[in-house]
């Protein structure tokens, strides 16, 4: 460009021929390439994020799943706990007495409680005084699976080597003064990615 | 009037500008969104980070308190307006002992934004070789049908447990293996409590046999200590002659023997120390103790006799009025087979011999012994308070646990963080050790739902609006202005009455001041 004075006004002049059609093509070749590189990579890194949020989410119900049965369990007397199952044999449901303190040097104990896996909704729950008129129902976690990681229920065998027969999603075994807890969430995302999740703690009976 | 060129040049103006932000307003959205996604979770996982230390450090509470209860301290550490740190939270507790002098102690922790409040019921009990129940220091035999529970004498007579609510687990154990037999006809051996072998032994139990507890092995061997017999005023021979009656009033006797004729009675008053050489209790003899006033303690140094047919009776039917310390080895005693007629309430402790207990003397107490045979049909009653018998050394069993709610007043400001209200007040918080309250007073009271408490530390630490009815209290003047774990305050120091300050106030609501003038002692 070089100014150009004409009377006595100053403009630009420019080269106005514009692009080729094969510029434009070219272009418009390498912007769809960007955009369809853009684009996947924006869905790949939204699926991962995706699956990690729904993991982790998944994580933490599970935690605060384990932590109100270890709660419950740990206030419960041993010697109450029915069914004691022990390994290979294992519960979905235990039935379980709770300490309510210590009054004229005799323990009072709680109505009767209990944690088990419903099977069909695959939910926790938490029952106290079940069946009669007092009876409480709370769900304390949800996408318990039907079967433990690993395992293939109902073939007499212990597929995943974990000591247990066949177990549920849910599952205690007692072993001496505590009782093992073991748990397989599983969940689809929004993304179609199935997520499966396992967990297990070992909870010592305090009374 | 604009040119051609005018109009070209003007739209171009600012576009590139335009474009690139429009750019980076929607990066920045994204951006936002992202990071309140992220936000969102981060606090979620925080939360629950939070309340599991929280509740680690409640737990952590309840530790220290237990460990400033063992070292004569009164189990109270911190206190709400001033809590202790611990990690990144605090935490402060509570304790008090009930009629049965369980002490019930509450633990209160803040980490965070999270609450955790843990409650235990403990029972303090002195150290002493006789709290080790039914011992062998070698293999130890249960025969079939034997029947072993616990129980406290402190909250009164012996009553057999309901089922399914031991409160108190007998202690069975050994420095060997232990066997446990099975049926005795119909009848189960049963043991409600652990059995504990010496390390890398084991319990082995019959058909039939039943042991409500564990049977893990010790990780190291109980070493018995050796009796030391009590200096004692020289008597001479006890005798009571075949069908006649003998006293020995409270007091310390020394002799070479007690002879118990048959179908004579002796008895001893006590207070009192009896040392002997030899114990004889002939055919249907009966050696009776009235520990109504005070312990009789029994030391026999070479030789114990008795027969089916005759009795020690503790007349009082508290075990911890009556032990027998027999130093007596196996080799010169050979087994010391305790034949005896009808219950005994006691305690035996013999280190060095062999002890068998025969199926019709069912034993109340505690039996410690070198080592030990229950023969079938047996009954014992572990007394886990036997070991009341004056050594210093305490310890404790735990009796409840269980977490509790927060109380309202803590948990309702959920954005109260403790760590940063107190930075922000500029005060610091003690570490737990210095936190520990000393026992300066005790105050028996009657709550509103009618429980009695008894209160131990001090006017500061004590919560009077929990108060129904003061019954008795005791203000001890403070000894010393330290406060630390490991200075040793003795429990006991309260009760005495030269430094001890009596108050009874009983059926006054005690809400207002104490009147510290008040020279009533």
């Amino acid at each position: 460009m070089k100014p150009v004075r004409r009377n006595g006004q100053t403009r630009t002049v420019t080269r106005e021929g514009g692009f080729t059609l094969l510029e434009l093509i070219i272009a418009a070749g390498i912007l769809a390439i960007i955009i369809v590189n853009m684009s996947m990579l924006l869905r790949a890194t939204s699926q991962t994020h995706d699956a990690s949020e729904d993991t982790q989410a998944l994580d933490l119900h599970a935690r605060q799943t384990l932590d109100r049965i270890v709660i419950a369990l740990q206030s419960a007397a041993k010697n109450s706990v029915i069914p004691a199952a022990e390994a290979p044999l294992y519960s979905s449901a235990v039935d379980y007495d709770v300490s309510l303190g210590v009054e004229d040097g005799e323990l009072v104990w709680g109505e009767p409680e209990r944690i088990g896996l419903q099977m069909d909704t695959g939910e926790v729950l938490w029952y106290r005084s079940l069946g009669t008129e007092e009876e409480r129902r709370v769900v304390w976690g949800r996408y318990v699976g039907p079967a433990m990681l690993g395992e293939s229920p109902q073939n007499g065998l212990d597929d995943n080597t974990n000591g247990i027969i066949d177990e549920l999603g849910l599952s205690f075994t007692v072993a001496g003064d505590s009782v093992i807890v073991r748990m397989t969430l599983e969940r689809t995302n929004s993304a179609g990615v199935a997520l499966v999740r396992e967990f297990e703690q070992v909870v010592a009976f305090r009374n | 009037m604009k040119t051609t060129h005018q109009r070209a040049h003007a739209s171009r103006r600012g576009s590139a500008l335009a474009l690139a932000l429009m750019i980076v307003t929607i990066v920045a959205l994204l951006s936002a969104m992202m990071l309140q996604l992220s936000s969102a979770h981060w606090r979620r996982e925080a939360g629950a980070v939070d309340q599991k230390r929280a509740f680690y450090i409640a737990e952590a509470g309840l530790s220290e308190a237990i460990y400033g209860l063992l070292q004569g301290n009164s189990g109270i550490v911190g206190t709400q307006e001033l809590p202790v740190r611990f990690g990144d939270g605090v935490f402060w507790t509570q304790a008090e002992s009930d009629a049965q002098d369980i002490v019930h102690i509450e633990s209160t922790a803040l980490c965070g934004q999270a609450r955790a409040k843990l409650a235990i019921a403990i029972e303090l009990y002195y150290d002493n070789a006789l709290n080790l129940g039914a011992f062998s220091g070698r293999n130890m035999t249960i025969g079939a049908g034997a029947y072993i529970d616990a129980y406290n004498s402190k909250n009164g007579p012996y009553s057999a447990p309901l089922p399914g609510a031991m409160l108190y687990r007998a202690t069975v154990g050994s420095n060997g293996d232990v066997s446990v037999g099975g049926l005795r006809g119909l009848v189960p051996t049963t043991i409600l409590g652990n059995v504990t072998p010496g390390p890398d032994k084991s319990v082995s139990v019959a058909l039939g046999g039943n042991v409500v507890g564990n049977t893990s092995p010790r990780a190291d061997s109980v070493e018995l200590p050796l009796i030391t017999i009590p200096a004692a005023s020289w008597f001479g021979p006890m005798t009571v002659s075949p069908a006649g009656t003998g006293l020995l009033p409270s007091g310390t006797y020394a002799g070479p023997n007690m002879t118990i004729g048959t179908n004579a009675t002796g008895t001893i008053v006590g207070p009192a120390i009896v040392v002997v050489d030899s114990l004889h209790l002939a055919g249907s003899a009966r050696l009776r103790v009235d520990s109504s006033v005070g312990p009789v303690e029994i030391y026999v140094s070479q030789a114990m006799t008795t027969t089916a047919l005759s009795s020690i009776v503790n007349v009082t039917g508290d075990p911890r009025g009556l032990s027998l310390w027999l130093d007596m080895s196996t080799r010169t005693g050979g087994v010391l087979s305790f034949a005896h007629q009808g219950a005994f309430h006691g305690s035996i402790y013999a280190p060095r011999a062999d002890v068998a207990i025969a199926a019709n003397a069912p034993v109340y107490g505690s039996v410690v012994a070198g080592g030990l045979t229950l023969a079938p049909g047996a009954q014992f009653h572990i007394d886990v308070s036997a070991g009341d018998l004056g050594s210093t050394d305490m310890s404790l069993s735990v009796l409840h646990w269980r977490p509790v709610a927060v109380p309202r007043e803590i948990a309702g400001d959920l954005r109260y963080e403790p760590l940063a209200d107190f930075a922000a007040r500029g005060v610091a918080l003690p570490a737990p050790g210095a936190g520990h309250v000393p026992i300066d007073m005790a105050v028996e009271y009657t709550r509103d739902d009618g429980e009695v408490r008894t209160f131990r530390g001090t006017e500061e630490a004590f919560d009077r609006s929990v108060v129904d009815a003061v019954i008795e209290e005791v203000v001890q003047p403070p000894v010393r202005t330290e406060n630390r774990v490991g200075e040793r305050r003795s429990w006991a120091a309260i009760d005495d009455p030269v430094t001890a300050k009596l108050k009874p106030v009983k059926g006054e609501r005690g809400m207002g001041p104490r009147d510290d003038d008040d020279d009533d002692d």
